[in-house]
């Protein structure tokens, strides 16, 4: 198992490295000059050699990038090119708030999509299991930033139930909670319906096998059978679902950050590629690199626990 | 005397894409209390859909047509969930036939064969785990009580069965129903195991109901046996009737293919040649008949009649035995 853990965390490693390569070179290849954006139409010549000598951006793209790994090993992600404050401080700072948003909506999916899931499967074919699947694909079929425009001109600006905007105010967690609701609930609400949907079909294989007529054979209840038999061998591959859905939950909190105005790191990135803001890009997609690769290897390692079989070829 | 189980008139079908399967068609069976009843066929009798009729686990796209099984005078087909969930496990426990997939992977044994339990509200957690422990010991478990924390697929198929008999066992049944409980074991596994289900039959006084191809099976154990071909009885008897006055053609041409009673060398084993009818579509006479040796022109063309060899103790169906 240790093994086994540390083969994906190094793959992982690999992955994050190869991402950061991409993602600069496809900086390196944005057309326009980051000196014309940041200095405006009637910078001088010189004013702009200035500012790519101080950006370092007159060197040769590898030396750049090589330059750019040292120092993210040192901890250092750069200068924010327009306030001058350190990339890794703006982000620690705005972070927490796109991980609360991402854990707050997949967390309340999970909630409801899983015992969903396992009602549909209790009463398959019927009049229970027929409303689920019509609500569950309905909420897969609407996008997120359509559900988030929705609730918040419903419930922040009709009835003025829940803050419109920010992440509440620093300190006071009632105020931060209310101001997770409307954003989670509008990137959650397809996940409940896909998590509904994946939890049906992968349980009702798992129904028709053997040891579940074995369960059955000893009288146990249909609930019992469903929750407690068939549920754990069901979760195993809707978790790697969760963790390649993860990438989606961050994109989609770009949206909501920006709808809500939440400081976030969707938020963030956004204005950061608007304004070529270039080091602030590339720290931002480093570290939701670095959680959505964490978070895989997280779900690969849950999946081998899970199932006993595959923890034992692995040891 | 009494009947643990009577199976009246019972047909069942199965629906698919392609037409109905008659999987079974008036099927009667009876289990005397404490007797052993075996039933013999080969694969695609209808031996399991009975199995699953009997604990009411028939498969989705199965209809009964007719008949009723009749557990204590009350129709399991019709039986109340509530009724039904005691009926299954304490009432009657089931072995099923495949060892490698009858557990759940990823659940320990010990939690499993707990869990089983759920009847016995006298027992507790640790006494539940002391009971499985000792029908391990009996079953030939080595090491029970560091096995119980083990998942199945640390088993070997042979203790998988032994453990699915000794849950079975666990449940203290009135009626125990085994497909092919000693397919996956050895020769020496299977003679004890044979020994433990004649024990329970006699220390419990439970019935067995046991399904196998196994005619060695059958002789070492059952009181009766009944002779199934595709979807129908067509003999039924005593252990001595089928063994030693087997009257059905198919009876016979079964006897004579169990490779224990061959007396000289041969370099192919004998089968009974041809293939079960399609059940979608049975013959109008006698299921057996294209496949039988002694076949006549009525026996393609009208069901053969029940022949009464002993006082209703031992029949079977035959235009040709009935002459």
């Amino acid at each position: 198992m240790l093994n086994y853990a540390f083969k994906r965390v190094m793959l992982g490693i690999l992955i994050l490295l190869f991402t950061m390569m991409v993602m600069y070179v496809a900086v390196y290849l944005i057309p326009g000059d980051p000196a014309a954006v940041a200095l405006g139409p009637r910078a001088t010549p010189e004013m702009k050699a200035d500012l790519l000598a101080r950006m370092g951006l007159d060197q040769p793209i590898y030396i750049q990038f090589s330059s750019f790994i040292v120092n993210i090993l040192h901890g250092d992600l750069g200068l924010d090119v327009w306030s001058n404050r350190e990339v890794s401080a703006i982000i620690s700072e705005t972070m927490p708030n796109t991980m609360i948003l991402a854990f707050a909506s997949i967390g309340w999916a999970l909630a409801l999509g899983i015992p969903l899931g396992c009602f549909s499967v209790i009463y398959r074919n019927s009049f229970v299991d027929r409303i689920i699947g019509i609500l569950s694909v309905s909420f897969i079929a609407i996008p997120s930033f359509v559900v988030a425009i929705f609730v918040l001109l419903i419930f922040a600006v009709q009835l003025r139930w829940l803050p419109a905007i920010g992440a509440g105010e620093e300190g006071d967690i009632l105020s931060q909670a209310r101001a997770l609701i409307l954003p989670a609930f509008a990137i959650g609400l397809g996940w409940v319906g896909y998590l509904a949907r994946m939890v049906r079909a992968s349980m009702l294989e798992v129904m028709g096998e053997q040891h579940i007529r074995t369960a059955r054979a000893f009288g146990l209840s249909e609930t019992r059978v469903v929750f407690r038999y068939a549920l754990a061998i069901s979760l195993i591959p809707v978790i790697s679902l969760i963790a390649v859905g993860m990438g989606g939950i961050i994109s989609g909190s770009v949206f909501a950050e920006i709808i809500f105005a939440r400081p976030g790191i969707g938020n963030l990135t956004y204005n950061a590629v608007t304004s070529r803001n270039y080091p602030v890009v590339m720290g931002a997609v480093m570290v939701t690199t670095v959680f959505y690769v964490s978070i895989t290897v997280m779900a690969d390692l849950l999946m081998a626990y899970t199932d006993p079989r595959v923890r034992d070829v692995l040891k | 005397m009494n009947n643990a189980l009577e199976i009246n008139n019972l047909s069942i079908h199965y629906q698919t894409d392609s037409g109905e399967v008659r999987a079974l068609r008036n099927v009667n069976l009876k289990v005397p209390d404490g007797k052993v009843v075996g039933i013999v066929g080969e694969s695609g009798c209808g031996k399991s859909t009975l199995m699953s009729a009997i604990i009411n686990l028939l498969s989705e796209n199965a209809i009964v047509k007719n008949g009723k099984i009749l557990f204590e005078n009350t129709d399991i087909l019709t039986m109340s969930k509530h009724r039904l969930r005691k009926l299954r496990g304490y009432d009657i426990a089931t072995v099923f036939q495949d060892p490698m997939t009858t557990f759940n992977p990823v659940m320990t044994i010990g939690q499993q064969l707990t869990d089983f339990q759920h009847r016995f509200k006298e027992r507790n957690r640790q006494q539940k785990r002391q009971k499985i422990i000792e029908m391990f010991e009996l079953v030939g478990i080595p090491d029970p009580a560091q096995r119980l924390n083990q998942f199945p697929h640390e088993f070997s198929g042979g203790m998988r069965q032994r453990m699915a008999i000794a849950a079975a066992l666990l449940m203290n049944p009135r009626l125990l129903v085994a497909d092919e409980p000693t397919t996956a074991l050895d020769v020496t596994m299977e003679a004890q195991i044979l020994h433990l289900l004649r024990k329970m039959k006699n220390d419990f006084n439970g019935s067995i109901l046991i399904i196998t191809h196994h005619l060695g099976v059958v002789a070492e154990l059952c009181d009766y046996i009944t002779v199934m071909y595709a979807g129908e009885v067509v003999e039924q008897g005593t252990v001595e009737d089928i063994f030693y006055r087997p009257s059905h053609p198919y009876t016979k041409a079964l006897l004579e293919c169990d490779p224990a009673v061959l007396k000289r060398k041969t370099r192919y084993l004998p089968t009974i040649k041809g293939r079960i009818p399609d059940l979608r579509t049975p013959p109008p006479g006698c299921v057996f008949a294209n496949r039988c040796s002694k076949v006549s022109a009525q026996c393609t063309q009208t069901a053969p009649p029940v022949v009464d060899l002993s006082d209703g103790n031992h029949w079977c169906i035959c235009h040709e035995v009935s002459k």
